[in-house]
Formats: C-alpha cells, structure tokens, sequence
C-alpha cells in the first residue's frame, strides 16, 4: 500500500470530538519533567555550596586576619582555587543546560545548538581543569622559591625530577578519571545528538 | 497585552491545534501513560517560547517546531507529571481510534521502525505539509526532502508489503 493512500485515513484518525476538556492553564503552570531541567536543579544545587563554603573559609580564618596566617597557608590557597574551579564548572553547566532547554528554531538549527553548547561545555571544562592541574604544581614549585608556607618546603629536598614524576602521579590520573567521569555523562547525549543529525543527510 | 489575555490568546491557539499536538504525541510515544505527559510537556514547553514568539511564521509551524523538538529531546519516563483529567476523569487518547483501524495500525506499525526525523518528514507529509514548509520546520533543505521523502515512501512500501 502506498504512503499517500494512508493520508486522508490519518487525517481522519485524529478529527475526534474537540478535546477541550483538557485544563491547557493547568498544565502551563505544571513544573517541567525533561531530562534537562531535572539535572539543571541538581547543578543549581551544587551552585549554593561555594557561596557557603566562602562563610565556612571566612569563619574559619578571621580570627587570624591580620597576623599574616592566611595569606602564608598555601593549602587554604590550593583549596579556594580548586573550589573556585568547581565552582565555576557548576555555573558553566548551568546556563549550558538552561540554554538546552531551548525548543524554538527548526529542528536541525536546534539539534546543531544543542551540539554546540556541549562540544563548548566540554572543551572548557578540561581547558578549565588543565589549568588547575598546572596551576597547583606552579604554586607548589613558587613556594620553594618565595617561601609562602614552610610546611610544603619539604618539597625543596627532592630532585626536581622526582617531584615532577610526583606531581604527574597525581595529576595525571586525576585528569584520566575526570575525563572518563566526563565521557560518561556527556558522550551518550553527544552521541544521541550526532545520531540525530546524522539522520537529516 | 495583559497576562490574562496572553493566556487566554494561548489557551485558544492551543485548543485550535490540539490534534496536531496529539499527532507528534502519537508518533514518538510508544504507550497512552507516555503520551499524556508529552503531550503536556510539549504545552509547558509552548507557553515557556510563547512570549517569544513573533509571529513571523505561522503559528502551527512554530509549533511543530517545538513539539518536534521537545518530543526529540525526550522525558524521563520514571518520572510522571500530575495528569490534568478531563471532568470525567479520563484522558483523551488516539490509541482506541487507531487500534480499532486495522489500516491504520498497519501503517503506525511500519512508521515505528522509522528513525526520529524521518518519522517526523512522514507526519508532516501526511498533514499535508508542503515541502516549503517541511523546510521551515525541519531545517532540511527542500531537495534533500524529497530525496528523503522517495526513500521512506519506499521504506515503508516495502515494509507493509510484509
């Protein structure tokens, strides 16, 4: 039977009495149970723990405000930095996933956006993570020379060779895992999303 | 334009194209509970790009635009959203219309083997789409729809012939 034949019976199937019943002002103020908003709330979530982590760190360090201790505690620094990182991470995946959320445009023009807001989330969240995981070496090799905080100079004994094999032995599987946590959650929709436009050629 | 009347004006558009929503439903759902809440989903997710709407297409190809889309990008079916009755306490739904229709379920069974964009290049086809307008909705390129058109006509010839 061919396609055409089915037109005016598929026309038909749906020319049943008006549904006007159905309560459209009640479903417009219904909450949203997509993929993407369900994981946009637990990004925004995450979004209230630096804020409080910032109160916790003031809390902690103000009684030694002014007698030189924060500014010589290199691990409060390392801290502040990789939180900040996170934090940073977190606002990135959040206005990625509102964006997402788009569902205006034709469906090529939406599909592309889609895929170009995660290739972007996911080229600057390991643009964002190198960075961190140079950026902690760099400090830890500053201090030996600038003498920031003594309880790291420890450091200054070893061969510089040995500590950059001690600095790559944690780093190095610390950006596998992240990769591999990241390929997890984010190839299958990058996937999904290729598929799909692989569909409209 | 006050609020009430952007609701209501919406409320209205929506009750005149409620068909064409059911149909996107009916195609990319495979069950009358996931249909329900595409369908809702897809009215949440129209009121949300209602405001930006400008009127320079017309408003059932905006639309399908974002039924197509909200229905591509899916819902998690473990989560349910609170159905909205119809005072009678039953949800509308093609399934009965087209399971009673032997013709019609013979067709529905061979779209489902389709993949996502081309079950969505057959429905606008059989709404009586033009291609212009196909273009406009699905981003494709008139030419390359037809193309695509010929291989599905063929598809599913093949597949009822079965």
């Amino acid at each position: 039977m061919e396609l055409d034949d089915f037109k005016e019976l598929y026309n038909k199937s749906s020319e049943q009495p008006r549904l006007t019943n159905q309560n459209i002002k009640d479903m417009t103020t219904l909450e949203s149970q997509g993929p993407l908003v369900l994981l946009q709330k637990k990004i925004k979530f995450t979004l209230f723990l630096f804020p409080l982590s910032i109160v916790f760190f003031a809390k902690l360090f103000i009684p030694y405000l002014g007698a030189g201790e924060i500014e010589h505690n290199l691990t409060t620094w390392l801290v502040f930095i990789i939180l900040f990182t996170e934090y940073i991470v977190a606002i990135m995946n959040y206005f990625t996933i509102k964006n997402m959320q788009n569902t205006s445009g034709n469906v090529k023009a939406n599909l592309l956006n889609k895929l170009n807001l995660l290739k972007s989330r996911y080229k600057w969240y390991f643009i964002l993570h190198i960075g961190l995981f140079l950026l902690i070496p760099v400090l830890l090799e500053l201090n030996l020379h600038f003498h920031f905080d003594n309880r790291f100079e420890g450091l200054g004994n070893f061969n510089p060779l040995i500590r950059i094999a001690f600095y790559a032995a944690i780093f190095i599987p610390l950006y596998i895992f992240k990769k591999r946590s990241q390929q997890h959650n984010y190839m299958q929709h990058l996937n999904k999303l290729n598929g799909l436009l692989a569909q409209m050629h | 334009m006050k609020p009430e009347d952007i609701h209501s004006a919406f409320t209205q558009l929506i009750r005149e194209h409620e068909r064409m929503i059911y149909k996107v439903c009916f195609m990319y759902a495979d069950n009358p509970t996931y249909r329900q809440d595409l369908y809702q989903e897809i009215v949440l997710q129209a009121w949300k790009g209602y405001k930006g709407f400008r009127g320079d297409a017309k408003f059932s190809t905006w639309l399908y635009q974002v039924a197509i889309n909200t229905a591509i990008a899916g819902l998690r079916k473990d989560k349910r959203l609170n159905i909205t009755h119809t005072p009678d306490g039953s949800l509308p739904d093609m399934a009965d219309n087209a399971a009673n229709n032997e013709q019609l379920e013979i067709l529905y069974t061979a779209i489902f083997t389709l993949n996502e964009i081309e079950k969505a290049i057959v429905m606008l086809y059989l709404d009586d789409k033009s291609y212009d307008e196909m273009q406009e909705i699905m981003g494709i390129p008139n030419g390359a729809l037809r193309v695509k058109m010929t291989r599905i006509k063929e598809k599913l010839r093949q597949i009822t012939k079965k």
